[in-house]
């Protein structure tokens, strides 16, 4: 029966991503910059901004999600939309674009791998005239930032209350980030299994696993992990 | 392709034509579209390298892949050259998957067992995907038999990429195919999840079916998640009558009433009626997942109904993704969200309150409100982005300061670059100063 404080560290199959980071461009006077900050559903949202060599001032904002739809996809979109007018001799010139990246993790080069495409419009409400163009997809590539390589920690801090578990704990990411989590569980010594419930105890339940497991010395050994982190579905079950 | 109104004003300045043009070529241009050098620089977008960070390179372009194993195959020297290139690990994987997509697109009668040779080479698992994608929009009769074997591939990323392929294609053979592996529990996850997305991008009435089917088949499965996205990218007008009969059914599960309200949100818009109606569900949950997905609604004004709805809201995560999707809209009372931010007192919330207060000044500027953010915001945005507890809420209160782009809020943002400790902070600090403050604020 488990007592005391563990620690396991996943590293291969079951990760757990975050994409939180300030990303920016420059081309040919032109910059873009956008901070994501992925909350603890796994989503982001917000305004950047882009300047075009002062031609025009765009807003930014975006928008997106982390899912993992199965134990080895984590699919991220992220959509922008760009709005901005210049005045030109009295007139307003208004342009707009949407565009949708549609990305995987990729785990060997730790960068966003996937395609980009959208639309662009630009109108002279004045005048009556305007101009749509679809832009086709097209192949992108974005390195994760540095210190995310997807291996998570999972402290488990329990007590036993006769065949019952209760404590505390802590998902940790690589770049840092924790999530705080309450433990309760239970214990079977005909089996010798000892299930826990994680679930972090922010609103919203962001975190929840169920994990089965055996307890060796000061070791636990994970048979089946299942349940959802940052908006990652996580499935680990050894043979 | 132009659209709009024919008008005799229209004959007069000609030069309007120019700044069209030009506009156009400015924005695309500068989004995609430059010389072959620049060639999307968007996806070039790389993380801020973070002060504190000792490495002196971006990740993604230093680590080396493992070398490709020579294909045990008499090729021919172009299809071997070509194998070369794109298992070349020192080339940027994107440059090498453009390259890969645009070759498969080819419909000559080389290109196609070139392809299929270059398909046993050992390439890395997301050059073979661009493949497969490149090969959807391949007219050549040998490219949908390629296609399907691809689907079937042991590297489930190719697959994926094959699977996109069909999407593109887009026909009734294609919906066909990707039924089959939709329904094949032979076939990995991922694979089949794959499929249920790009079933929601073919407009074969058989598409539409296949989903439908899958849903009511799997209410409550790991596949379901995709199936309800693959349904929520169709045009509303296909969808309604099943997500209002999904959302009525009492047997669904919060959670899966969540991923179906969330899937909307890849309606860009054309569901907000459903969507604001399910923002005052009982389901705290559901009225979260709502707003998130009004996000994408910008087309017509929400604002008025989203400030009402955050007028009666008294969960605080619910008025966090209301006030993301406030964040969004044009033309918002800001008066109306100026009083929303006064009262809001959930500290999560309150700093994406103060956001969409930040972003309304763009439309509506105002006196009253910009004091607000000066005198109140700035100093407790601060204060929240060097000592909170919590990451995000740091991360969080330097983007809404950069947003802002006032005096007070850049000065702010020097002050907190110089003493931060967290380096995801101090890079999205300096990423703010880089942005212009506008005068009247």
């Amino acid at each position: 029966m488990a007592s005391g404080t563990y620690t396991n560290s996943f590293s291969d199959s079951v990760r757990i991503w975050d994409v939180s980071g300030t990303f920016n461009d420059s081309l040919q006077g032109f910059s873009l910059n956008y901070t994501l900050n992925m909350d603890d559903a796994g989503k982001f949202a917000g305004q950047g901004a882009v300047n075009a060599g002062g031609l025009v001032d765009l807003d930014l904002s975006f928008w997106g999600n982390v899912k993992t739809a199965s134990s080895n996809v984590t699919r991220v979109t992220l959509a922008m939309r760009f709005k901005g007018t210049v005045a030109v001799e009295g007139m307003d010139m208004s342009f707009s674009a949407i565009f949708k990246e549609k990305l995987e993790v990729d785990a060997n080069t730790e960068s966003l791998v996937g395609t980009v495409g959208g639309s662009v419009h630009v109108s002279i409400p004045q005048l009556h005239r305007s101009v749509s163009q679809p832009i086709p997809p097209t192949d992108i590539q974005i390195p994760l930032p540095l210190d995310m390589t997807g291996k998570w920690d999972l402290t488990l801090n329990v007590q036993p209350s006769g065949t019952h578990y209760v404590g505390d704990g802590a998902v940790n990411l690589s770049n840092g980030r924790t999530v705080p989590i309450a433990v309760a569980g239970s214990y079977s010594a005909k089996s010798d299994i000892s299930k826990f419930n994680l679930k972090s105890t922010a609103t919203g339940g962001i975190v929840k696993l169920g994990l089965t497991s055996t307890v060796l010395g000061e070791q636990i050994n994970i048979q089946k992990l299942a349940g959802k982190a940052l908006g990652q579905a996580l499935r680990s079950q050894t043979p | 392709m132009a659209t709009g109104q024919h008008s005799p004003k229209w004959m007069v300045p000609t030069r309007w034509w120019l700044f069209l043009g030009l506009g156009c070529i400015t924005v695309v241009s500068f989004l995609l579209w430059l010389p072959s050098s620049n060639r999307n620089q968007i996806a070039q977008a790389t993380p801020v390298e973070m002060p504190e960070t000792a490495s002196p390179q971006p990740a993604a372009f230093t680590r080396i892949e493992a070398s490709p194993k020579p294909p045990s195959l008499n090729l021919d020297p172009a299809t071997a050259r070509l194998i070369k290139e794109l298992s070349d690990p020192t080339r940027p994987l994107k440059a090498r998957r453009q390259q890969a997509r645009e070759w498969a697109r080819l419909g000559t009668e080389h290109a196609i067992p070139s392809l299929q040779a270059t398909l046993q080479a050992d390439l890395p698992p997301y050059v073979k995907a661009a493949i497969g994608e490149g090969l959807g929009e391949n007219p050549h009769p040998e490219a949908m038999p390629l296609l399907l074997e691809m689907t079937r591939d042991s590297d489930e990323t190719a697959a994926r990429g094959a699977i996109r392929g069909l999407a593109l294609r887009g026909d009734a053979d294609s919906a066909h195919a990707l039924e089959n592996v939709l329904f094949n529990e032979h076939l990995a996850e991922s694979v089949r999840s794959e499929a249920a997305l790009a079933l929601g991008d073919i407009s074969q009435p058989a598409a539409l079916a296949t989903l439908t089917r899958a849903a009511s088949e799997w209410p409550e499965q790991p596949l379901t998640e995709s199936v309800l996205e693959g349904l929520g990218k169709r045009p509303f007008s296909e969808t309604e009558e099943f997500f209002r009969s999904y959302f009525a059914s009492p047997s669904l599960s919060s959670e899966s009433k969540v991923t179906a309200v969330e899937a909307l949100g890849n309606s860009f818009g054309q569901a907000q009626s459903l969507l604001l109606n399910l923002a005052g569900d009982p389901d705290p949950e559901i009225r979260a997942a709502a707003a998130w997905s009004l996000i994408s609604s910008s087309d017509s004004d929400l604002s008025a109904p989203l400030i009402s709805l955050l007028q009666q809201e008294p969960v605080p995560s619910v008025r966090s993704r209301l006030y993301e999707a406030l964040a969004n809209q044009d033309g918002a009372d800001i008066s109306a969200v100026l009083g929303l931010v006064q009262k809001e007192s959930d500290p999560q919330a309150r700093i994406r309150a103060l956001a969409a207060l930040a972003t309304t000044f763009h439309s509506t500027p105002s006196t009253e409100a910009l004091a607000y953010f000066n005198d109140t915001a700035v100093p407790e945005l601060k204060q929240t982005a060097l000592t909170d507890q919590s990451a995000q809420n740091r991360l969080s209160s330097v983007t809404v300061l950069a947003q802002a782009r006032t005096p007070g809020s850049t000065a702010a943002l020097t002050e907190i670059s110089g003493e931060s400790h967290d380096a995801r902070v101090i890079a999205a600090a300096q990423a703010g100063l880089q942005r212009p403050i506008i005068a009247s604020r």
